[in-house]
């Protein structure tokens, strides 16, 4: 691996190690500073990470976006897991390009738990107006509602279609396709 | 197929005023490249509303890498960018390695350098000729394909394949460069750097294309960036930004090479900025071949490969930014695949570039951003 991103992880890479890389501690002092209870946390790919309750997302979201130091103007990708018991969790990926001199390109990754039986969370294409294809991505296959999304339809599958597919309990309807193999006349096997 | 309940296009659009009139650009249309179905409102021959209809070619990658274990997904990984197979690979498999800590030989990291790069010359040269094609520029499909066709030797050469090549594993490649693969590589690059000489004198100067290109389809850096824009087609808005600089991954901090960015925002700038790739990518190989040190081309891996946590990865292919989104709950199997394309974001951008231009605008614009549907749909 490259020895920039091995610089980039924390000693000893334990969750919630308290030693961050000298270029991420700015925004990890601005997020301690605004939000005291958010204890953000090191990833081992050299991702900062911070879970926030679904009720504050677009307060937070718009505080990630507005902030001076923090200034992430850029979504790299909206996508959710299912944790089957515990939820779903919706990921956001955050970065930082900015126009102004002072390039050094932070990089933030927000999650949000959504409870299974209540699958909605704020939407943010009114902060990040590119967030409209991922959530609508999103909704076609987890089945997570974006509130305030303006045009919340399926996007890869067809409209008539069931359930959401990357969902673990989803259950293919359709007829099983035995798989059939025969050996050619003659065939040496 | 898909969406048949709007093929007026009344639900996404809303109903025409008297004047408009709604066009279906698409599924089958010779400048969408796949089936890419484009819904435009037009007034006369001006177009004032676009939507991109997406998911005719839906295969749920998704699902399939969450049922396979991570070896086994990344032959799929190449169908998702057919003609950039090495870049999708990479982001793959590079996400795995971080999962799992899986330390890359540096003779591993310059392979993937190497044809990670080539790649992008492969997929530039595909982009050049078609986008010209599209603008009624058959002689130039012919040249570029020419050399495409050298190239795609070299890599069959290397891998067996010509486009899906199933090349990159967890922790280095498949094999290691063949006897003579530098000097094929730099005889090559030489003829390429003659031959694009020539297809700028053909082609970049013409008054016919420049006519064309120049002043459609603008976008401006703040859009740029507000609408996720990656690879040239951000670079062409005048913002610098490349993963391969920004967040430098393998060995890109050696090498030494600028990023081409564009004035304008226009269909023109994004083409400028790919052009100028080609020569950026001729030096990174060229330093590359120069640099490899000796050594494996694959590292120590653990025979089974429990995935544990979550990790995200960022490659830079020619479209924009792959990135790939990794979690596992301590099987060999993934827990959850995410595959973040370039060009499914990009489409959004129809609307913004397309309103206030021409139908036929409409056509430089697509081929200006470099879609590859495979990519879209998964």
């Amino acid at each position: 691996m490259a020895e920039r991103e091995d610089k980039a992880r924390p000693e000893g890479e334990t969750a919630g190690a308290q030693t961050f890389p000298e270029e991420i501690q700015p925004v990890v002092d601005l997020l301690n500073k605004h939000y005291p209870d958010l204890s953000p946390a090191m990833r081992a790919d050299g991702w900062l990470e911070v879970v926030v309750d679904r009720q504050q997302s677009p307060e937070f979201f718009r505080f990630l976006r507005d902030t001076r130091g923090l200034e992430f103007d850029y979504l790299s990708d909206v996508t959710a897991v299912d944790y089957e018991d515990k939820g779903f969790q919706v990921v956001y990926h955050l970065i930082s390009i900015g126009l102004r001199a002072d390039r050094t390109h932070r990089r933030l990754c927000v999650k949000i738990n959504v409870p299974r039986d209540d699958a909605r969370t704020p939407s943010v294409v009114d902060i990040w107006p590119t967030a409209n294809f991922h959530e609508r991505e999103v909704y076609d296959l987890m089945g997570v509602v974006f509130e305030g999304h303006p045009d919340l339809r399926r996007i890869l599958l067809r409209e008539d279609w069931v359930g959401h597919p990357l969902r673990k309990d989803y259950v293919d309807r359709r007829p099983p396709r035995p798989r059939v193999v025969e050996k050619a006349p003659g065939s040496w096997r | 197929m898909a969406k048949t309940s709007d093929v007026l296009g009344e639900q996404q659009l809303g109903v025409p005023a008297e004047q408009e009139l709604f066009i279906n650009m698409g599924p089958q249309h010779p400048s969408t490249h796949g089936v890419l179905r484009v819904l435009l409102k037009v007034d006369g021959e001006v177009v004032t509303d676009a939507k991109a209809d997406i998911g005719y070619l839906h295969r749920c990658f998704e699902k399939i890498a969450e049922r396979r274990t991570v070896t086994q997904v990344i032959p799929y990984t190449d169908r998702t960018d057919y003609l950039a197979a090495i870049t999708s690979e990479w982001a793959f498999v590079m996400a795995a390695e971080r999962l799992m800590d899986v330390e890359v030989p540096e003779r591993a990291e310059y392979i993937r350098v190497i044809v990670g790069e080539l790649q992008r010359i492969a997929s530039h040269l595909l982009w050049f000729g078609t986008f010209a094609l599209d603008l009624g520029a058959t002689t130039v499909f012919l040249y570029a394909f020419r050399e495409r066709e050298k190239l795609l030797d070299i890599f069959q050469k290397l891998t067996g394949a010509r486009m899906l090549y199933n090349y990159l594993r967890i922790g280095g490649a498949r094999n290691d460069l063949y006897d003579g693969f530098a000097d094929d590589v730099r005889r090559f690059l030489d003829d390429l750097e003659d031959r694009l000489h020539e297809y700028h004198t053909l082609f970049t100067g013409n008054r016919i294309f420049e006519s064309r290109v120049k002043g459609i389809g603008v976008l401006s850096a703040e859009d740029a960036i507000k609408y996720g824009a990656s690879g040239p087609v951000i670079r062409g808005s005048g913002v610098p930004y490349d993963v391969r600089k920004a967040h430098p991954y393998s060995v890109y901090h050696r090498f030494d090479f600028g990023i081409p960015i564009g004035k304008d925002g226009d269909v023109y700038s994004r083409y400028l900025v790919r052009m100028q790739e080609f020569y950026e990518s001729i030096g990174i190989v060229r330093q590359a071949l120069d640099q490899i040190p000796a050594g494996d081309f694959i590292g120590k891996v653990p025979r089974r490969m429990r995935l544990e946590g979550d990790a995200y990865a960022r490659v830079e292919s020619p479209r924009g930014e792959v990135g790939v989104y990794i979690v596992g709950r301590g099987e060999e199997n993934a827990w959850r695949v995410h595959y973040r394309s370039p060009c499914f974001t990009h489409l959004q951008l129809l609307g913004p570039l397309g309103v206030g231009g021409l139908v036929a605008d409409m056509v430089a614009v697509i081929g200006s951003i470099d879609i590859v549907m495979g990519e879209v749909d998964r």
